[in-house]
């Protein structure tokens, strides 16, 4: 965390996002971090639905050093891909020291090259060897990479019984049988040929690109982790693979409290799915009745990127989508009973997401003052008449936004330079990328450079929790109902830092906390002393 | 310093020159009679404005240039000409269109001082604006506001079904569940067809604890909202040169049940994009869902006339041609549309096509091609069966029976043809377990179908004397003059039902 010194800007216009954005600010830190990637959406004029799809990002430490890496997933051209060059995903190494925020391309020596039509990535311990490894979902065949632990992927679908070649783009990696394997959804898209594609004509009358209504939806996929970094397709079984839909997004969590992992995926122009859990490796789709299928005017929605957190701190999960220009993002409050109530409008979301198509998106404590503010990275799907005729490539470039929360409800918040660019943006990772306390957030655009956004908010007090564990709950004791779960998915197409920061504002104890393990263990820990980071280990159990 | 001027310019104008690409941009593809059409207006619009002297006049000429961007959904030169005509001289129609092109841009703020604007010109009132304002307000999270701006609009219109709607949406955020219910249960009554009432009222149901009737809503819901007459939109729809702004609003009037003005729309469509494939195939399917078989066939032959590789357009002619007595052009058509994409629906369609000829063979095929790729469909091995017991195979249709059951035990139909199947073809111990199926079926449905189904298991069981009495009853049916013939050349029939009976007949022919 910097703090901002305000003399670097002149008060010249009103618009320097240094001067004009009160406390909380994000600076853009791309380029001297060294981070250079540029993601190629392989557009070339066809205007394939495909090239504004992509991409993802993940914050992981994947060599186990302490800091958070960058994998970023790459496009690359659609067309003769057989012969043309790719340029494949890259991998960034943080080579922070002294807070200076650093990365190198590792990419080679990681063993990394993913070169297929990328999409998104998710990240779990598949072999439960405390690394993360790589599940990427691709226009065409799926990739499971393992991390061998010393610093190297492999690629590891062959022998993973990862099957398919569906357009996947996000994936959530779960245990939903309790036996402590990761489990993995897999949020397929459509179905879509490049060969048979033609472009669709807008109300302007101009050719733009298809909407998701032209294409036959297609299931998603749930494999069972079997142990050894082998999956089984349980779809059929589960009651997942007979539901069409037109999957973005997915993220885990526990929506009715019954102590087993749900899902929710978010569909484009579509019903969403709250599959609950049933036990016995089968789930329901309760999504209509939850009243999380539709907004609440009953409209499907073209949902995009989702996020999952209990914002109100009343002990149960909310949710938030991002959507298309023209719908607002929503905001469905749960009740504690796995049902849901759209309150967007009620919370001060709605009216200012409607000029925007928002895509990844997470809760977070921007400014470590307790409660959870949310970051939508935004870029249009349907081209910007304004644009095409002042010639922007791609057409469809939009601010991000920051909503800031404020007792419960939400006002916007220019956050810097966080929504200084109008690029065209997707996949949004969240993470601790300097190990400061505070979040920052790293947006992959479409067709254009990735971004990092290092917080430097003035700082507050925190506590850091590393519990490495996925679907494990942790709250203070202070405040128990506001709870917390460890988790990597949610967004669109992205993969999180797991650790978990707890925004303490001006309190400066120790903070006793405690932890729900997946297997429904409680364990209390603390005092913990606070701005530092915790390993919370689960206690053996008792012989 | 030099940074923040850098931040302060990028912040105002586009980042283009890092992103310049050689690419032809859309900007190249402007249909040219729109182009055309929109620069005359503009050349038009100010040889008014060289002549025109009064400003309400010079507001109609900039406004009117407006309309016709808002109608090709060019949002940002609707903005501009309706702020310039307004500049000229303010007036509610230029406010009230001002706001909605705000709103569809997403600048909430921006509508709602319109639409206030808009009712300050108003002294009587103008339940548009005012209804527009409510929902405007509500979308702020102020429904407070809302209420007062809508019950305004509940005054002009007291019987609106979108007016009471909204206020239910209101009530709802307010938390005044009883009053939403009474809202929207009014606004249901006034417009039943109208879904997104009744999934808000499911959803109100569901938290006054009602399951039932929560249930009961959400099982009415769809896509279509209560219906809003507003003459200004209207008359700038009339405007637009899209043909898929009239696809949309055909749509539009078909999920609300209204056939004349879906057709209307779409045939709109198919004037302003005679060469758009898909426009012309949304008139030909629903002139033939409406029964004009033979101007859909007409529609649907111009298209294929247009562009002979349309896949979409050759299962379009096979499904109308589905009903005529010689399935040899539709067969033929579903087998272009195939040959042109591999695609589950047409497939169907021919297998269909190829039962209804007799040709179970080349059925059995297909049905065989799409249970491979769909093992999870009861359906499919269904009709393989069917398909198998119409080519005489009647061993081979048993595991497709099987697997048919498999996937859905209680499926009556598929049991019938299982106790027909094993009553033919299978063993002692199959004939005796056909027997018990068949007079299992007869007594959950006691019908034609599944006492003729006994009679044939009596047959293949020896048991003429009853077999023939469940016969007799059934006096002329063909199943029943199958079984005679059977009976008279002392063999069990070739095939469990009659040459001409709709068992025969795939779902997709109906």
């Amino acid at each position: 965390m910097r703090r901002r010194t305000a003399s670097r800007c002149l008060p010249i216009a009103a618009v320097c996002a240094c001067q004009a954005w009160g406390e909380v600010h994000f600076t853009d830190v791309t380029e001297e971090a060294g981070v250079d990637f540029v993601h190629d959406s392989g557009r070339a004029g066809k205007l394939l639905t495909v090239e504004i799809t992509g991409a993802g990002v993940a914050a992981l430490d994947f060599d186990g050093d302490g800091r958070l890496d960058l994998w970023f997933v790459q496009g690359g051209p659609l067309a003769d891909r057989a012969s043309a060059p790719r340029p494949g995903d890259q991998l960034f190494c943080n080579a922070t020291q002294d807070g200076a925020l650093a990365f190198r391309d590792c990419t080679e020596e990681s063993g990394v090259q993913a070169l297929d039509y990328g999409m998104g990535i998710a990240t779990g311990d598949v072999d439960n060897d405390g690394d993360s490894d790589v599940f990427l979902t691709n226009f065409g065949p799926n990739r499971l990479y393992m991390n061998l632990g010393d610093g190297r992927f492999e690629d590891r679908t062959a022998a993973s019984g990862i099957r398919g070649d569906a357009w996947s783009i996000s994936a959530s990696f779960a245990d939903i049988d309790g036996d402590g394997l990761q489990d993995l959804y897999v949020a397929n898209y459509l179905r879509f040929s490049i060969d048979d594609y033609e472009p669709c004509r807008g109300y302007s009358s101009r050719p733009g690109y298809c909407s998701p209504r032209n294409f036959a939806r297609v299931p998603d996929q749930l494999y069972r982790n079997l142990g050894g970094g082998r999956f089984e397709d349980v779809s059929a079984r589960a009651g997942i693979g007979r539901t069409l839909g037109a999957g973005m997004g997915v993220i885990a969590d526990d929506f009715d409290g019954d102590g087993a992992v749900d899902f929710y995926v978010a569909n484009d122009a579509d019903e969403n799915f709250l599959w609950l859990n049933q036990g016995a490796g089968r789930f329901r789709d309760e999504a209509l009745l939850a009243g999380a299928a539709v907004n609440g005017a009953g409209v499907a929605e073209a949902s995009m990127g989702v996020a999952a957190a209990d914002f109100d701190r009343d002990g149960d999960t909310d949710l938030f989508l991002t959507h298309d220009t023209q719908e607002s993002n929503t905001l469905f409050v749960g009740d504690g009973r796995g049902w849901f109530e759209d309150r967007t409008s009620a919370a001060g979301l709605a009216a200012d997401s409607m000029a925007h198509t928002g895509f990844g998106t997470g809760w977070f404590d921007a400014d470590n003052d307790g409660d959870l503010d949310l970051f939508v990275a935004n870029g249009a799907v349907r081209m910007m008449e304004r644009q095409v005729t002042a010639g922007i490539v791609p057409p469809l470039r939009q601010r991000n936004q920051l909503w800031l929360n404020d007792g419960g409800r939400y006002r916007l918040h220019g956050g810097g330079e966080l929504s200084l660019h109008e690029e065209v943006s997707r996949g949004t990772a969240f993470g601790d990328l300097d190990n400061d306390g505070d979040i920052d957030i790293v947006v992959a655009n479409n067709h254009g450079p990735a971004r990092i956004y290092r917080n430097d908010s003035p700082p507050r007090n925190w506590l850091g929790l590393a519990l490495g564990s996925v679907g494990a709950v942790v709250w203070r004791d202070e405040v128990p109902n506001d709870t917390r779960r460890v988790r990597t998915d949610g967004s669109y197409a992205s993969a999180h830092d797991q650790r978990v920061i707890f925004g303490l504002a001006d309190t400066n104890a120790p903070q006793a906390v405690t932890a729900r393990w997946p297997d429904g263990t409680v364990q209390r820990f603390g005092p913990l002393a606070v701005n530092r980071y915790h390993r919370l280990r689960q206690r053996a159990p008792a012989p | 310093m030099g940074r923040c001027l850098a931040i302060a310019l990028l912040a105002f104008g586009w980042p283009a020159a890092a992103y310049s690409e050689s690419t032809p941009t859309a900007a190249d593809t402007w249909p040219p009679a729109l182009a055309e059409t929109l620069a005359a207006a503009r050349d038009e619009m100010h040889r008014q404005l060289e002549t025109l002297t009064q400003p309400a006049e010079r507001a109609d000429a900039r406004g009117g240039l407006g309309m016709l961007f808002h109608a090709q959904d060019l949002l940002d030169d609707a903005e501009a000409a309706y702020r310039a005509a307004l500049d000229e001289s303010p007036a509610l129609h230029w406010h009230y269109l001002l706001g909605t092109v705000l709103r569809d841009q997403g600048e909430i703020d921006g509508a709602i001082a319109e639409y206030r604007r808009a009712l300050a010109l108003a002294p009587d009132g103008h339940m548009l604006a005012s209804y527009r304002l409510g929902v405007a307000l509500l979308l702020k999270g102020d429904h407070v506001a809302a209420v007062e701006a809508l019950r305004e609009a509940e005054a002009d219109a007291p019987e609106s079904a979108a007016v009471l709607a909204a206020l239910g949406d209101a009530a709802v955020a307010a938390g005044e569940w009883q009053q939403a219910r009474a809202l929207l249960e009014r606004a249901a009554a006034l417009e039943p067809g109208a879904g997104r009432i009744a999934y808000k009222l499911g959803m109100v149901f569901r938290q006054l604890g009602d399951m039932e009737q929560a249930g009961a809503w959400l099982a009415k819901r769809n896509a279509v909202a209560a219906p809003l007459v507003d003459p200004l939109l209207l008359e700038v729809a009339a405007l637009s040169l899209s043909s898929k702004f009239f696809t949309k609003a055909g749509e539009r009037a078909w999920e609300r049940g209204d056939r004349e003005e879906a057709l209307a729309a779409w045939r709109r469509a198919v004037e302003l994009a005679p060469d758009d494939v898909d426009a012309g195939l949304v008139l030909a399917h629903a002139l033939g869902t409406l029964g004009n078989s033979e101007a859909a066939l007409g529609e649907v032959r111009r298209v294929l006339a247009l562009d002979d590789s349309s896949a979409r357009a050759w299962y379009l002619l096979a499904h109308l041609l589905r009903v005529m007595p010689d399935t040899a052009p539709a067969r033929e058509a579903a087998e272009r549309s195939l040959s042109l994409a591999d695609d589950e629906t047409t497939r169907a369609l021919l297998a269909a096509l190829m039962m209804r000829g007799g040709a179970f063979g080349d059925a059995a095929r297909e049905y065989e091609t799409m249970a491979e790729k769909r093992p999870d469909s009861a359906y499919y091995h269904y009709w393989l069966a069917m398909a198998r017991l119409g080519a005489e195979s009647c061993r081979a249709a048993r595991p497709a029976l099987l697997a048919a059951l498999r996937l859905q035990p209680q499926w009556g139909q598929a049991h019938m043809v299982l106790a027909r199947a094993d009553a033919l073809c299978g063993d002692a111990e199959q004939r005796a377990a056909a027997q018990q199926r068949a007079a299992a079926l007869r007594t959950a449905k006691d019908d034609a179908d599944t006492r003729l189904t006994l009679a044939l298991a009596h047959l293949a069981l020896g048991d003429e004397n009853d077999a023939l009495a469940l016969i007799r009853a059934e006096g002329e049916h063909p199943g029943a003059a199958m079984l005679y013939a059977a009976l008279d050349a002392g063999e069990l029939p070739a095939r469990p039902f009659a040459t001409d009976s709709p068992w025969w007949w795939p779902a997709e022919l109906r």
